[in-house]
């Protein structure tokens, strides 16, 4: 037999159980703009028999009313894991097209004003010395343009180089950011296991540790596992870079080699090589370029290949020819050399001609003949090497654009899934709000009525009026 | 994009940011194209179109080049043709001047004298002719690094010798008129008067000395007159020549010129943005981005909240 006083206690879980509810619900108003935050939900469940039934007690009640179960945090760790796959991916792919982007306006074509203009400019002027072979004017002219053009290819080495630096000074703040956010997610582990110990609300805390497991795949595409006590696991192929309350510290993210353009870069997760496990995230964007044999090592590779066979090329052809010193006139020698020694690149390209009637213009010594000169201007074939490096810069930023998009619409879309799971509708809150409030008079409304009841039976048995 | 069955606001609000700011990346775009009047103004807009673009440029300005080059040659036989023309009735009088002299008849001693004078002068005027000089370099010497291609005291060539039939390479001067061709656009002394000891100053100073010579040596003086003959051939000679190259010149720099119009016509085609197409874009593009911010005001305001009392 339940005990008179027992509908009460009824009433009262449900008051206190709509009250919690509507105090989740607001919460879920107040957080509908903040960042990594995920709607909750009051779980209810009802207060009722023992599960387990003994042998010399029975249950006799009918409802002992409701209760709590759970704060449940609207979220799948599926989607969470897509979500951090498709960031770091996204994250790759967009540090790509930008880098490549800025290379590309740096490189100044199609226009007047880069290489090809600077080329053009140069051919055009052995024309010019080919039809007055004998005025100085001329000659000035050709190594002044000749001087320009080598500036614009330095020019192209250096813009190469500065977007090469760049990225290396990126690479080393995402190193220091991931070893930061490491840490914090170890000692933020630690908090949700003693919170989960003692029985404490970890959602919050739940919403930070995700935050950061999506930066780190953001950031390397570093994979993220739920462990005991909702702790997580971060890790990097096989190397793990928090595992439980161990902080990174004990093995850091480093970034070692790469100190120029060209020199192999090696990533390690204390001493766990990860440099071809990192394929996404910033890290990986950057490593793609800058990485010996990356892109940005290629571009500079192929200007330098077109630098030196252009040099090649004019070199062979001056130094077939006669200049107009003398008499006797001199031999021509070479006609573009490297200012700093070794093999001519885009970089270091300069003039070995600085005496304008040093150009060895005639075939033939010591006449005024313009042959060498016209065919040196018939050279300008070569151009053809510059045009097809900067075709090929174009295809690649275009595609990695068009590709970055595409995975964009990809990233949305997992976005745009967690969020109808995770966000929060203002309207369905107002509605479950209305629902518990409805349900909070009505649990009041109980209350009045066991009260009436009460009262009947303790202040009014026997009387008769 | 697909919509996925439970829709927040935020969610709302995300695309609807989302697609205002891919109307207006469109914008930007056509209207990057409209106010640069280029489609292509990054290698990667149209890289094959960059290439042709690159390539088209450096073609039109080596064919400009070949125009000025074929201009520079003009000059050059335009010179020497005046020149000619300005030698040929100089020589023709010197030719009637030993006609008169051959005569026999009424000539004296004192008037052959008078002739042989007037010969001189005509010498000493053709071999200045022969000197003349095309910015700064005389157009009948050749590569020479000198002033003259006759020296003008002695009147002998002093130019760069050119070897006949065919010229030895890069003793003559030329001009590069288009991809390959090479025009001469210079007649070596020589070539024009006479080998050197047989030219035509030689043949005049003869006649001089012929002239004066007393008694009169009328067989001596129809020699000349062949010799003289045979100059005014040579010199006839050069002028066709010249002439026929300043034909082909004149059709090679006319060619070059047409050739930059339809190279930059092509350019254009390529490089350069079709304005009433962008201009149309541009405004379909401006109501689509209209109408989605439109929409996005009008869905975006209402909540249950307004309706809740």
């Amino acid at each position: 037999v339940t005990g008179t006083f027992s509908s009460l206690s009824t009433a009262l879980s449900a008051l206190q159980y709509n009250r919690l509810a509507m105090d989740v619900h607001s919460g879920n108003v107040a957080n509908v703009g903040t960042d990594g935050y995920v709607r909750r939900r009051a779980l209810g469940e009802t207060v009722g028999a023992p599960s387990v039934p003994a042998i010399w007690s029975r249950y006799d009640g009918a409802g002992d009313g409701v209760r709590v179960s759970s704060i449940e945090r609207m979220t799948d760790p599926l989607v969470d894991a897509r979500v951090r796959t498709e960031h770091g991916e996204q994250f790759l792919l967009d540090g790509r097209a930008e880098a490549l982007s800025r290379l590309e306006s740096g490189l100044g074509e199609p226009g007047d004003n880069g290489v090809a203009g600077a080329l053009t400019a140069y051919w055009s002027a052995w024309h010019d010395v080919a039809n007055n072979p004998g005025d100085s004017a001329a000659r000035s002219q050709l190594l002044a343009r000749a001087d320009a053009l080598t500036g614009a290819l330095a020019g192209q080495a250096r813009v190469v180089g500065t977007e090469w630096s760049d990225q290396r000074t990126k690479l080393d703040a995402a190193a220091t950011e991931v070893n930061t956010i490491a840490g914090d997610l170890a000692r933020l582990n630690e908090t949700i296991r003693t919170a989960t110990k003692t029985g404490s609300d970890t959602n919050t805390l739940a919403d930070r540790r995700d935050q950061m497991t999506l930066r780190l795949a953001e950031l390397v595409g570093a994979t993220a596992t739920t462990t005991t006590d909702g702790m997580v696991e971060v890790k990097l192929g096989s190397a793990v870079l928090v595992s439980g309350t161990t902080p990174s510290t004990a093995a850091p993210f480093t970034v070692t080699g790469g100190s120029s353009l060209g020199d192999r870069l090696t990533l390690t997760i204390g001493a766990t090589d990860v440099t071809d496990t990192v394929v996404a995230g910033t890290v990986g964007g950057v490593k793609s370029l800058i990485q010996q044999d990356g892109t940005l090592h290629t571009s500079a590779k192929e200007l330098d290949a077109f630098a030196a066979s252009l040099a090649d090329a004019v070199n062979t052809q001056h130094r077939a020819g006669w200049d107009l010193t003398g008499p006797p006139a001199a031999a021509g020698g070479d006609f573009f050399t490297s200012s700093s020694g070794g093999p001519v690149t885009a970089a270091n390209i300069s003039l070995a001609v600085t005496d304008p009637n040093r150009v060895a213009a005639s075939s033939v010594p010591g006449t005024l003949d313009n042959s060498n000169a016209d065919a040196l201007a018939a050279l300008s074939t070569v151009d053809e090497g510059y045009r097809r490096l900067v075709t090929d810069l174009g295809a690649q930023v275009a595609s990695s654009r068009r590709v970055a998009q595409n995975q964009q619409v990809l990233t949305d879309q997992v976005d745009a899934s967690r969020e109808a799971l995770a966000g929060i509708d203002i309207d369905e809150e107002m509605v479950q709000m209305m629902a518990h409030q409805r349900a909070y008079e009505a649990a009041a409304r109980v209350l009045t009525t066991l009260d009436s009841v009460l009262d009947t039976l303790i202040n009014r048995t026997g009387l008769v009026r | 994009m697909t919509i996925p069955a439970r829709i927040t606001q935020r969610l709302m609000v995300g695309h609807s940011l989302a697609s205002l700011q891919a109307g207006l990346g469109r914008l930007a775009r056509t209207q990057e194209q409209l106010s640069t009047g280029r489609a292509i103004n990054r290698p990667s807009d149209n890289p094959i179109g960059t290439n042709s673009a690159m390539r088209l440029r450096s073609e039109t300005a080596a064919q400009t080049q070949y125009a000025r080059n074929a201009d520079d040659g003009l000059g050059w036989l335009g010179r020497i043709d005046s020149t000619l023309q300005s030698v040929l009735p100089q020589v023709n009088r010197a030719r009637e001047l030993v006609l008169q002299g051959a005569s026999s008849g009424s000539n004296t001693a004192a008037s052959r004298g008078a002739l042989a004078t007037e010969v001189e002068q005509i010498r000493a005027s053709v071999l200045a002719s022969a000197n003349t000089q095309y910015v700064g370099r005389p157009v009948f010497g050749g590569t020479t690094t000198g002033k003259q291609a006759y020296d003008q005291a002695t009147g002998a060539y002093v130019g760069q010798p050119v070897t006949q039939p065919v010229p030895a390479p890069g003793t003559t001067v030329e001009r590069s008129v288009a991809d390959g061709v090479r025009i001469r656009v210079d007649v070596s002394g020589p070539e024009v008067f006479g080998p050197a000891g047989s030219d035509l100053f030689k043949v005049l100073d003869d006649v001089v000395t012929h002239l004066r010579a007393d008694p009169a040596d009328p067989a001596a003086l129809s020699g000349d007159l062949d010799k003289l003959d045979a100059a005014l051939r040579s010199i006839r000679t050069a002028v066709a020549d010249v002439g026929t190259r300043y034909g082909r010149l004149e059709r090679a720099a006319q060619t070059a010129k047409d050739v930059t119009l339809d190279l930059q016509a092509s350019l254009s085609e390529v490089e350069n943005v079709d304005i009433a197409k962008a201009t149309m874009d541009l405004q379909l593009q401006e109501v689509a981005y209209q109408a989605s911010l439109a929409t996005t005001a009008r869905v975006l305001q209402p909540s249950l909240l307004d309706f809740l009392r």
